[in-house]
Order: structure tokens, then C-alpha cells, then sequence
């Protein structure tokens, strides 16, 4: 066995165009350049990570590519890909050193991969710290913005924390059981789950609560909207979708794996975080003014409404047999708000110096080519029908009947009507008829060109086919998902 | 193909009427009118022949199934039976009167406008026809986000509140129907074996766990939601109040009726027994509905709020017939909703001339219209007098219906709900008092012209053919009636 399996070709791809960049800086700068290396190298990763849908599922001792993380990778790269396009006329504008960024959201992607294939609490650690430590320069990148700088410090020393919270949960477990192998956790140490015992509780919460802290889930979720406020757009959105749907995945995994579901008093934990996400993260931001921290607060509720599928993976209260509507769900959910919230931040990177909602007034009126994606975002982000999110929202609530999670339905209920309301205010702002014609949003120098414009065209047109004609994604979903189970 | 096409066309005539903006102004206006007009082709047929085959049982006229989403086995399944053709038509043809409506009122982007009203009302005949709960769902939010923006760009003073409460409203009553859906489709999957949305699939299931009553509870919030019925109705008033005469007239003559539409097609059918225990109470918000409608209407100052608080009392009598479980008040609440669509919305489309004229809606300032404007008050006349439920209008024949059969059932809600006939008649002579007669305190204007005049009198006349010989359109609905699982009552 000489050969590497193909499975490994898109990460491959992806720190080669690392490495290469990294010389290419020590040679000679040239922005544009590796800019387009950039794009090229996820461009290939993209499609080498495309031709292996429908492939049998691979593991090795420390990483796994079943369907959940083929069609992660396949998210992740795609979320990566689009926004280097962006990255180029942004960093045109800043005075620092620009070519290490295409090096940082390189490395961050690569640690998103192998955080969302690992299995082994090794090379998981490893892959987070190299996503965490490559946001802190991306969150600080320009040196001379007061607010971004505590931003990152803010991150770093938060970051950091909840990694020391994991790396001791990792510790303990590995004390418990003789192993860091994620699915032998079960096997080799059964009986920890049967009896109570305070040392593995205290392990399960601490890696729980570095999960949390990651995906900004109540309670752990005062740093989002300062950091997302403080961070240049670019980096805010890898820190709404890359590092997020990464940790998800793995917590997806740790929960069916490790069997959480047959624990009662975890389940009530994550039940009580779920709920509180949602409603505190609607809350917050119901009346806030802040684009940036409305986005930040409304991705703690979505992150919310997300773990429904992860608690529907009980089998034991289920409906009917169907197995993998809860995995289904999950991953069409995270489809439905990557998507979409990336979107959302290309427009705003294109809209630059946009951080009050009401510099968005009237734009619909000015700037439609720029308005109408981004009510239509909108409203997939509130899951109105025809858009992917209608879609997201179905296959979650599908999941969560299914295992029969009245109360929390009823709070993704209230939640969802409260979220409507803020999106609502900011399309009416948006529809609304300016006072005065001085409101001017893109500076002449900056308009959109051409190739930003049809990424953001792909990104409506997924959201909008996908969300009128589901079944190709949900075909696809449904075929991975199978492959895994059958194996 | 029928009737997807039929949607396709108003969605498509959409897009055009909205791109033909930059070519003509007046481009917009006329496609919309000539897609609306359109739009009645495919139904001559299958009216033409109901005519003739009054022996024909089948109860679909027209049945459609096109592959969707096979994951789940949901299917785009559009079908027309009696009760759908019916709402079908009265979209049709209120989307016509709200077009004519508008056609000198908009003149801020009216290619967005119409296009706004086109996708509600392909929403809106997108709900009475689809046969796939998915699909019916679907279309359900699609028929809100254009009626939020015509709501919120076209509306008056305070139309951003109004949006914004009609929008959330809706969708919380929508989302509940959504996990009822789900949930009675898996309790389906979980007892056949067999995962459809279908409703022929899940009309032949018998539930009877204790949990079906939960069910048919979120469905029945969230039509009522949307009918308005009692606790619900908040939003109403301010919607109607704030949206744009055209949007308005579809409001009130449309949107409404999907309500009264879902208990009969779903709530009814789906849960007889769930349906039988909780009959009494629902009956007892309707009469309530009807009496708090008809006093909240006696007592505004903002003739449009006295016409949509009308409409509240009006939908109670809707409600009640549907809860009454006899064949002769569900006759009753489809004639209802026919004669209410008319009539409403013809009394939406007259505020909106006056306010065209006069820029006020406010009853203290109108008074003594008959001697400015004989043609609009003569109109205006009429419509009062329709509501107030004249015998020998459509809908007398309704209230009518829905009392005569909700009698046998509930005598004494039925006394209480009449007593709101003699309310109707308070505020609707008022409406006629404070407006038409009197002296008169404003300027004249010019009269209803001939677009106006054709509108309301077509809109006169059908009021008097249902009132005179509702017949046809009673055979038209027995038809669906006929079909319900439980006994029927002669």
C-alpha cells in the first residue's frame, strides 16, 4: 500500500499551496499573485474534494472520512474558496504586509479539515490549535485598529482557556479509559457511562464547555459579538463558518460515538444549552444596531437551533426507524447556514464600512444588485420558503419530531418568530425610502467587479435552486450518509 | 400540467411586469391585468363541464402530480375539486379588482408592485390547490413575503409596525402548522410504514392516539391565526389599515379565506374525532369573534379599521359554520367566504377611491360623499347594505346558512352569534350615515370613472346572482362536501 488514498488529495492540495506561498513571500511579494494561487489551489482542492462523493468511507487510526466529513470538507472548501475571491481588493486597501493573509486562511482551512475528520483526541487538538492560533493574527491583522487588536487578545486568552479546559478533559478521559481514540472511548471503558463517576462527568463537561466556547453557545458565548465587531469582515466570516462547522462536526461525532445520548443528565445539559442559545441569542439580538454583533448573536441562536439535531440522535425515542434523518439534518442545516452567512459577508466586505444597520437604508432603492441577494440571504437566514434555509429548517424539525423534542420545538418557535423580527428590520430599512440622496455606499473606486459579482452568483443560486429544488443536495446528503451507515 | 402552469404563468408574468418597468410605466399594470385575465382560461373547460354533468362524483375536476423531492416522497401534487375551483376563481377574480384597484393609486415602482401581487396571488392558488402538505406549506410563506412588502413599501403612515406584526403573526401560526404536518406525517410513517406528505395518503390513515389532538390543535391555531379568529386577530386591524388599497382588497378577499379553507380541507377532514371534542369551544370563540368584530367595528374612527374589524365578525360566522359539523353550515361558510371576498373588498376599494380623492379615511372629516360623488356613494350604498347581510345578497344567503345549520347543533351560541346581525347592522348604517349622508365638508372630486364604474358593478352584480340563485355555486362546494369522512347531516 504505496499509494495514499485519495481521500487525503484536497488537504494535500491545500498546504501545498501553503508552503508554495510561504516561498513565494520569502522570494519576492507580489500580491496579486498569490492571490490567484490562493483561489487556484482551493479551486483544485474544491473539485478533488467533489470527486470523492459517493466514495466507501476511509479511516485510519486518527482521522475518518465517512459521509459527514466528505460532505464537511466538501462545505468547508467551498466556504473557503469563495471567500479568497473577496480577499484580493480588501487587502488592496490595507497599508500592512497583505500576502500572509492567503497563508493564514490557508492554514485555518487546512485546521478545519482535520478538526472535522479527526477521531483521535491527538490530531483533533492538533487541528484546532492550528485554526485557533491562525485566527488570532487574521483577527488582529491590522495592527493599527485599536478595536481589532483587543479583539484578538480577547480571542487568544479565550481561546486558549477553553483550549486548556479541553486539554485537561483530554487528559482525564485518557486517565479513565487508556485511550484517546474517540470510538474506542466506548468500548475500551463501558462501564464509566453506567455508573456515575465525578471525575468522567467533570471530563465530559470540560470538553463540552471548550465546544461550546467554540461554537459560542450560551453560556459561553460573551466574546462572539466583540470579536466579530472588532475583526476585520473577512475573518469574522471564517470564524462564523469555518472554526464553527468544524467543532460541530467533531461534537456530532463525539456525541454519537461516545454514546452521550444514553446519558440523561448530558442530554438535559445540552438540551438546556440548546434552548437558552436560542433564546438568548435571538434576545440579543432583537434590538441590536451593530451589523456585525446582530450577525455574532443571531449565529449563537442558529448554533442553537443546530444541536436539536444533535439531540434527535436519540434512537431510543424515536418515532420511526428512520436512522439517519438526525445526521441528514444536521448536515443540510450546516449546508443551509454556511451558505448563507457567507453570502452575507461577501456582501458586506462589498459594502465596506457598512457596521450600522442604518447605513443600509434605502439601499434597495440604490444599489439593487447588491439588495436583493441580500434579502434574499436574509430571508434564508429566517428559513422562508424557496430558499435553502426553508430547507435547513425542514429537515430540523423533521429530526427533532421524529425524536419527539416538544419543548425544545416550541422554543425554536419563539425563537424563530424573534429572529424573523430583526431580519424584518433590516429589510424594512432596507426597502425603506432614504430622506435624503446622500447616502452613498460604495465608494466609485471599490464598485464590484466582475468576478466578486458572479461569486456572489453562485452563492444565490445555490441558495435558491437548493432551496426550490432540494432533492440534489438531499440525494446527495442521503447517499453519504447510507454509505457510512452500511459499512 | 394545468395547474403548475397556472402558477408558473402568475409567477412568470411577475418577473415580466417587474422588468417591464424600465420599458413603459404603464407596462406593468397591463401585464399583470392581461396574466390575471390569462389565468381563467384553463377553468372554462371544467366549469363548462360541471355544468352538464351534474351525475359526475369523482371529486377531483383536475389532478396533477409532479415529481419534487424523492427523498421524502414529496411530490408537487396540485388538484381542484368543488371548494378549490370556487376560492381558485375568487382569486382570480379579486386579484383582477385589486390590478383595477391600484391602476391609478401606484405610481411609486409599480413594476415591483405588481409583481409583489402576482406572487401572492399565485401563493395564494398555490394553497387552495396543493394536494402535498409540503407543497401547501410552501406555498402558504411564499403568499406572506410579497404581501409584507406591499404592505411595508406601498402602506400609509405606519406601515412598518403593520408589516412587521402581520408577518410575525403569520409565521408563528405557519410554523406551528409545520410541525404538525411533520408530526402527522411521521405518526403515518411509524403506523404504514410508508413516509408521504401526501394528503389522499394520510386522509385514509385513521389516527387515533392521544397525541392527534395536539396535532389538529396546531393546525387549527395556526388557520386561526390567519382567519382571524378571536384571541389571533391583533394583527388585523393594524394590516388592513396600513396596506395599500390593493393589497387590502387581496387581504381581505383572499388571504383571509386560506384560513377558512384550511379547516375544511385539513382540520376537518384529517381529525373528525379530535375535531367533534373540540367543536363546542371553537364554536364559542366564533360567536365571540362575531360580537367583538361588530362592537370593535361600531367604535373606530378610521373607516378602514371599521372594515376590517367587520371582517373579524364576518370570519367568526366562517368559523362557526366550519365547527358546526353540518353539511348545511359548512354551505354556509364556503358561501361565506365567497360573498365576504366580494363584499369586503369592494368596501376596501371604496375607502381607497375616497382616500384617492379626499387623502382621509377618518370618519369625523368624510361626510355627505352623495352629494359629490352620486356614483361612489350609490356603490357604497350597496356594498353597507350587502354586509349588513340584505336579504336577496349573497350574503344573506351565507349568514343565513351558517346560522340554520349551526342551530341544530349549538341553539344557544347560534342565538348569540345572530345577535352580531343586529351589531352589523349598527356599524354599517353608521359607515352609510357618517359618510354618504350629511353635509357635506369637502371639495368635490371627480366621480368614479369608467374602469371604477365596471369594477364595482361586476362586483354588484355577482353579489346579486349569489344572492338570488346561489345554486351552482352550492353544488360546486357539496361536491367537496360529499367526500368528508364523517356522516354527513342532509
Amino acid at each position: 500500500m504505496s499509494a495514499v488514498p485519495d481521500c487525503y488529495l484536497p488537504s494535500i492540495l491545500i498546504t501545498g499551496s501553503a508552503l508554495l506561498i510561504m516561498l513565494l513571500i520569502a522570494f519576492e511579494r507580489n500580491h496579486q499573485r498569490i492571490s490567484r494561487i490562493t483561489s487556484l489551489g482551493l479551486s483544485f482542492a474544491l473539485i478533488a474534494q467533489y470527486t470523492q462523493t459517493g466514495q466507501p468511507p476511509y479511516h485510519t487510526e486518527l482521522l475518518l472520512f465517512d459521509g459527514v466529513t466528505m460532505l464537511s470538507h466538501l462545505l468547508l472548501i467551498l466556504v473557503a474558496w469563495l471567500l479568497s475571491f473577496f480577499l484580493y481588493h480588501w487587502l488592496q486597501c490595507l497599508d500592512d504586509a497583505k500576502e500572509e493573509y492567503y497563508l493564514l486562511l490557508l492554514l485555518t482551512t487546512q485546521g478545519a479539515l482535520v478538526v472535522s475528520a479527526s477521531q483521535h483526541f491527538a490530531v483533533f487538538f492538533l487541528g484546532l490549535e492550528l485554526m485557533s492560533l491562525s485566527l488570532v493574527p487574521m483577527i488582529a491583522y491590522q495592527t493599527v485598529n485599536n478595536q481589532a487588536l483587543e479583539a484578538g487578545i480577547k480571542y487568544l486568552v479565550l481561546s486558549a482557556l477553553a483550549s486548556a479546559f479541553m486539554l485537561l478533559a483530554i487528559a482525564i478521559l485518557y486517565l479513565e479509559s487508556g485511550t484517546l481514540s474517540i470510538p474506542d472511548l466506548v468500548i475500551k471503558a463501558p462501564n464509566l457511562l453506567d455508573n456515575h463517576n465525578f471525575i468522567h462527568d467533570c471530563a465530559i463537561i470540560l470538553l463540552l464547555v471548550g465546544v461550546a466556547f467554540k461554537l459560542s453557545l450560551v453560556p459561553c458565548h460573551l466574546w462572539v459579538a466583540d470579536v466579530f465587531e472588532g475583526a476585520p469582515v473577512p475573518t469574522t466570516a471564517l470564524l462564523a463558518t469555518l472554526s464553527k462547522a468544524s467543532l460541530f462536526v467533531v461534537l456530532l461525532r463525539l456525541y454519537r460515538f461516545g454514546e452521550w445520548y444514553t446519558q440523561t443528565q448530558l442530554v438535559t445539559m445540552i438540551a438546556v444549552i440548546a434552548a437558552a442559545s436560542m433564546l438568548i441569542g435571538n434576545l440579543l439580538a432583537l434590538l441590536q444596531k451593530n451589523l456585525l454583533r446582530l450577525i455574532a448573536y443571531s449565529s449563537i441562536a442558529h448554533f442553537g437551533y443546530i444541536l436539536l439535531a444533535i439531540l434527535a440522535l436519540q434512537p431510543a425515542s424515536a418515532l420511526t426507524n428512520i436512522t439517519t434523518l438526525a445526521s441528514e439534518a444536521a448536515t443540510m442545516y450546516l449546508f443551509a447556514y454556511l451558505l448563507t452567512v457567507t453570502g452575507i459577508f461577501l456582501i458586506l466586505m462589498l459594502l465596506a464600512g457598512t457596521t450600522q444597520i442604518e447605513q443600509l437604508t434605502g439601499l434597495f432603492w440604490q444599489q439593487r444588485s447588491l439588495a436583493i441577494p441580500l434579502i434574499l440571504l436574509l430571508l434564508s437566514l429566517a428559513g422562508i420558503p424557496l430558499t435553502i434555509g426553508f430547507i435547513g429548517k425542514f429537515y430540523l424539525t423533521l429530526a427533532a419530531v421524529n425524536a419527539q423534542l416538544w419543548w425544545l420545538l416550541a422554543t425554536l418557535i419563539i425563537g424563530s418568530v424573534l429572529g424573523l423580527f430583526y431580519y424584518l428590520r433590516i429589510i424594512l430599512l432596507m426597502i425603506d425610502q432614504p430622506a435624503e440622496e446622500t447616502n452613498i455606499f460604495v465608494t466609485s473606486s471599490a464598485l464590484p467587479t466582475l468576478t466578486q459579482l458572479s461569486v456572489l452568483g453562485i452563492v444565490i443560486v445555490l441558495v435558491i435552486y437548493i432551496g426550490v429544488y432540494p432533492s440534489i443536495l438531499s440525494g446527495l446528503i442521503q447517499e453519504m450518509l447510507n454509505l457510512a451507515v452500511n459499512q | 400540467m394545468i395547474l403548475l402552469g397556472l402558477i408558473l404563468l402568475l409567477l412568470l408574468a411577475g418577473i415580466a411586469a417587474w422588468l417591464s418597468e424600465a420599458v413603459h410605466a404603464q407596462a406593468p399594470k397591463w401585464i399583470a391585468a392581461i396574466s390575471l385575465c390569462l389565468a381563467w382560461i384553463p377553468f372554462i373547460p371544467v366549469m363548462l363541464s360541471q355544468e352538464h354533468d351534474q351525475q359526475n362524483h369523482a371529486q377531483w375536476l383536475l389532478d396533477e402530480r409532479h415529481a419534487w423531492i424523492p427523498r421524502f416522497h414529496i411530490s408537487a401534487h396540485l388538484a381542484v375539486d368543488g371548494l378549490s375551483l370556487l376560492l381558485v376563481l375568487l382569486t382570480l377574480a379579486m386579484g383582477l379588482v385589486a390590478v383595477l384597484s391600484a391602476w391609478k393609486e401606484i405610481q411609486k415602482q409599480p413594476g415591483f408592485f405588481y409583481f409583489n401581487i402576482l406572487w401572492t396571488l399565485a401563493g395564494v392558488i398555490g394553497v387552495f390547490c396543493a394536494l402535498d402538505l409540503f407543497l401547501f406549506f410552501v406555498c402558504w410563506e411564499v403568499m406572506l413575503v410579497p404581501m409584507y412588502l406591499l404592505i411595508a413599501i406601498w402602506g400609509y403612515e405606519n406601515r412598518r409596525y403593520a408589516a412587521l406584526k402581520f408577518f410575525l403573526f403569520t409565521q408563528g401560526g405557519g410554523l406551528l402548522i409545520l410541525i404538525s404536518i411533520i408530526a402527522l406525517v411521521l405518526l403515518h410513517y411509524q403506523d404504514s410504514g410508508q413516509l408521504s406528505f401526501d394528503y389522499l395518503d394520510l386522509l385514509n390513515h385513521h389516527l387515533s392516539e392521544r397525541i392527534t389532538f395536539w396535532i389538529m390543535l396546531g393546525f387549527l391555531i395556526g388557520f386561526a391565526v390567519k382567519l382571524p379568529s378571536l384571541p389571533f386577530h391583533n394583527w388585523l386591524p393594524d394590516a388592513h389599515t396600513q396596506a395599500p388599497t390593493a393589497a387590502s382588497v387581496i387581504l381581505a378577499a383572499v388571504l383571509l379565506k386560506t384560513g377558512g379553507y384550511g379547516f375544511l380541507r385539513f382540520v376537518i377532514p384529517l381529525f373528525p374525532e379530535a375535531v367533534q371534542t373540540i367543536a363546542p369551544y371553537v364554536m364559542s370563540i366564533a360567536a365571540l369573534s362575531v360580537i367583538y368584530g361588530a362592537l370593535m367595528a361600531f367604535s373606530q374612527q378610521d373607516l378602514k379599521r371599521v372594515v376590517a374589524y367587520s371582517s373579524v365578525s364576518h370570519m367568526g360566522f366562517v368559523l362557526l359554520g366550519c365547527f358546526a359539523l353540518t353539511a348545511q353550515a359548512w354551505q354556509g361558510a364556503v358561501m361565506q367566504m365567497l360573498a365576504h371576498g366580494i363584499s369586503t373588498s369592494a368596501l376596501f376599494a371604496l375607502v381607497g377611491a375616497i382616500q384617492f380623492r379626499y387623502h382621509t379615511r377618518d370618519l369625523n372629516q368624510l361626510g355627505g360623499l352623495w352629494q359629490a360623488l352620486p356614483k361612489l356613494s350609490a356603490v357604497g350604498l350597496f356594498f353597507v347594505i350587502a354586509s349588513l347581510g340584505m336579504p336577496g345578497l349573497g350574503n344573506f344567503v351565507a349568514e343565513f346558512l351558517v346560522l340554520a345549520g349551526s342551530f341544530r347543533t349549538a341553539p344557544w351560541l347560534t342565538a348569540l352569534a345572530a345577535s352580531g346581525l343586529i351589531l352589523a347592522a349598527i356599524y354599517a348604517l353608521m359607515i352609510a350615515q357618517k359618510t354618504l349622508f350629511g353635509a357635506l365638508r369637502l371639495p368635490v372630486a371627480t366621480d368614479f370613472d369608467r374602469r371604477e364604474t365596471a369594477m364595482m358593478l361586476s362586483m354588484v352584480l355577482l353579489l346579486i346572482v349569489m344572492g338570488l340563485h346561489p345554486q351552482p355555486l352550492l353544488n360546486l362546494a357539496q361536491q367537496t362536501l360529499d367526500h368528508f369522512p364523517m356522516g354527513v347531516h342532509p
